[in-house]
């Protein structure tokens, strides 16, 4: 028979199978649709989540805060202290009005505490930018340590620190995230199997009657692959509506978390790794679905 | 044709299913397997199609030798042969034509062809004007040349039919048999397993009794219930007399 037939025979076969079963296929569809949605939002929020942090950390600067009391003559070796390892690209001061400046930009509705009293609020500042590909390690925390012993520092705030702490965050948040993902998968896989194996059993009859009439191992399996297949993909457009939809009614004007997990919505690969996966979770569990009858030759009562 | 030697099969948890047993079936023959229940008529049948492995002996069938058939090729051993069963077994959902181009079909024929192939068959078995009917909007009978339609639908050589009229009355098993006698006149090979004497006796031919598993008798007997079998020089002769 012709490769071609035998597909198109196959298609034909699993599309009226779905059809005929609709209510359990649609269990099916259900589930890897779900497991895939939470897969695939996982996926999307992981990189937004990941994104902001790699930008955060692409951005790390140190800054030193000056005491009023600070001479000339210490600020002037701080600021050589700090511009001398290779990962500074430079060294700027910010003046207390500069800071303050700064703070009323930032928090418009907050400006009027910037200028309540007399004394200045905002100390005097030397900010180090800092190229994060050229940090060694020891060395960064090593000279940290000396900036917050020099007398001209009132307090040394260092990004990099939380930032660490962030990134080990977002990789606990992804071991947990893989981890679950794995098990909806297979748990999405396992309904799949037991639901061609449900349909496999109602259609035992026809299945004995092809073997005895003749029909091939391959010809015979074909169709709940097919079937697997169908319902495998169902469910990842049922996810992937999901994910598009479901970014499309979070509200416009976002939290900070919001603005942390949900900046950019699913890429294309993305949606095209959802609709993979349920190709490959629906085939999944029709070769598991017809496994265990592979070395069973007797199939005619 | 069809040749056995020595072919012996035990079930796990019973008796002997068949023991040493040893016959051959020449091509366009006409043979009855017959002897009481659980005489392993039923386990000859599915040895010859390879529904069942024998413990020992060989089978030959078309000049392939079934015992050591590779799994895999074993669908196209049974594309040359027809089975029948006595509870007919089609597909209620499936409309005659459905049912009977299975092969046609799993063989990559066009519609056409089935439907060209399906037509002549149901025409062999007087069914032609039942194409699109239902096997629950048959009859006992015409279910039964449905069955027979679908196991001649490719012309094999050889049909096997096991207690076809089991489910049936004595006018519809007479009909069942005088087509089967059809099919054998235009060359195929027939082997028919039944436990009812009435069957032999209508149509007559080659005789094999089997019981408890051991070929007790083979013999050519005459239509008529009067005429005596003449088995030929094999031990347990007497069971055969007794069972008849």
């Amino acid at each position: 028979m012709r490769l071609w037939k035998a597909f198109a025979y196959f298609v034909a076969e699993a599309w009226q199978s779905l059809w005929r079963s609709w209510k359990v296929s649609l269990v099916a569809v259900v589930t890897i649709g779900v497991s895939l949605f939470l897969c695939g939002a996982f996926l999307v929020t992981f990189r937004n989540l990941s994104r902001t942090v790699s930008q955060w950390r692409d951005d790390v600067a140190v800054v030193v805060y000056l005491p009023r009391e600070a001479t000339p003559a210490e600020v002037e070796d701080l600021r050589f202290v700090l511009g001398a390892p290779v990962w500074v690209q430079g060294v700027v001061e910010v003046s207390t009005a500069d800071a303050a400046h700064r703070f009323e930009a930032t928090f418009p509705g907050l400006a009027e505490l910037a200028r309540v009293g007399e004394e200045e609020l905002f100390p005097a500042s030397l900010e180090a930018t800092v190229d994060p590909r050229r940090i060694d390690d020891a060395q960064f925390e090593e000279w940290i340590a000396g900036l917050r012993l020099h007398p001209a520092a009132l307090l040394v705030d260092a990004d990099r620190e939380w930032l660490d702490q962030l990134a080990a965050a977002v990789r606990l948040v992804r071991a947990g995230g893989i981890a679950l993902g794995a098990v909806l998968v297979a748990a999405a896989a396992l309904t799949t199997s037991s639901i061609l194996r449900l349909i496999a059993h109602a259609h035992r009859e026809e299945i004995a009657i092809m073997r005895l009439v003749g029909a091939t191992e391959f010809y015979i399996r074909g169709p709940f692959y097919f079937e697997g297949l169908f319902q495998g993909v169902a469910g990842a457009l049922l996810a992937i509506a999901g994910m598009v939809l479901g970014f499309r009614a979070l509200p416009d004007e976002g939290s900070l978390v919001a603005s942390l997990l949900f900046s950019e919505p699913a890429r294309l690969a993305e949606l095209g790794w959802v609709l993979g996966s349920g190709a490959l979770i629906g085939t999944a569990g029709a070769v598991l679905s017809l496994r265990r009858e592979r070395g069973e030759p007797q199939v005619i009562e | 044709m069809i040749q056995l030697w020595n072919v012996s099969k035990k079930y796990r948890s019973g008796p002997v299913a068949l023991g040493e047993v040893s016959f051959s079936v020449a091509r366009g023959e006409f043979l009855f397997l017959t002897g009481p229940s659980g005489a392993g008529k039923t386990t000859l049948l599915k040895l010859i199609y390879r529904e069942e492995l024998p413990d020992s002996g060989q089978i030959l069938v078309n000049g392939r030798n079934v015992t050591s058939l590779p799994r895999r090729k074993v669908p196209y051993l049974r594309r040359s042969i027809g089975v029948v069963f006595q509870s007919f077994r089609l597909i209620p959902r499936k409309t005659v034509f459905e049912n009977v181009t299975y092969l046609p079909r799993i063989l990559g024929m066009s519609r056409e062809e089935q439907q060209r192939m399906c037509e002549r068959a149901l025409r062999r078995v007087g069914l032609a004007h039942r194409l699109n009917a239902y096997p629950r909007q048959l009859s006992g009978g015409e279910q039964q040349r449905v069955t027979l339609a679908r196991a001649l639908v490719c012309d094999p050589r050889i049909i096997l039919a096991d207690e076809p009229t089991g489910n049936l009355d004595p006018e519809l098993s007479n009909e069942i048999l005088a087509l089967l006698r059809e099919i054998h006149a235009q060359g195929t090979t027939v082997v028919v397993a039944t436990h009812d004497r009435s069957i032999i006796e209508s149509i007559g031919g080659r005789v094999l009794l089997l019981h408890r598993g051991r070929l007790v008798a083979d013999a050519e007997r005459e239509a008529g219930p009067e005429a005596m079998p003449r088995p030929a020089p094999l031990p347990f002769k007497a069971d055969f007399r007794r069972a008849h």
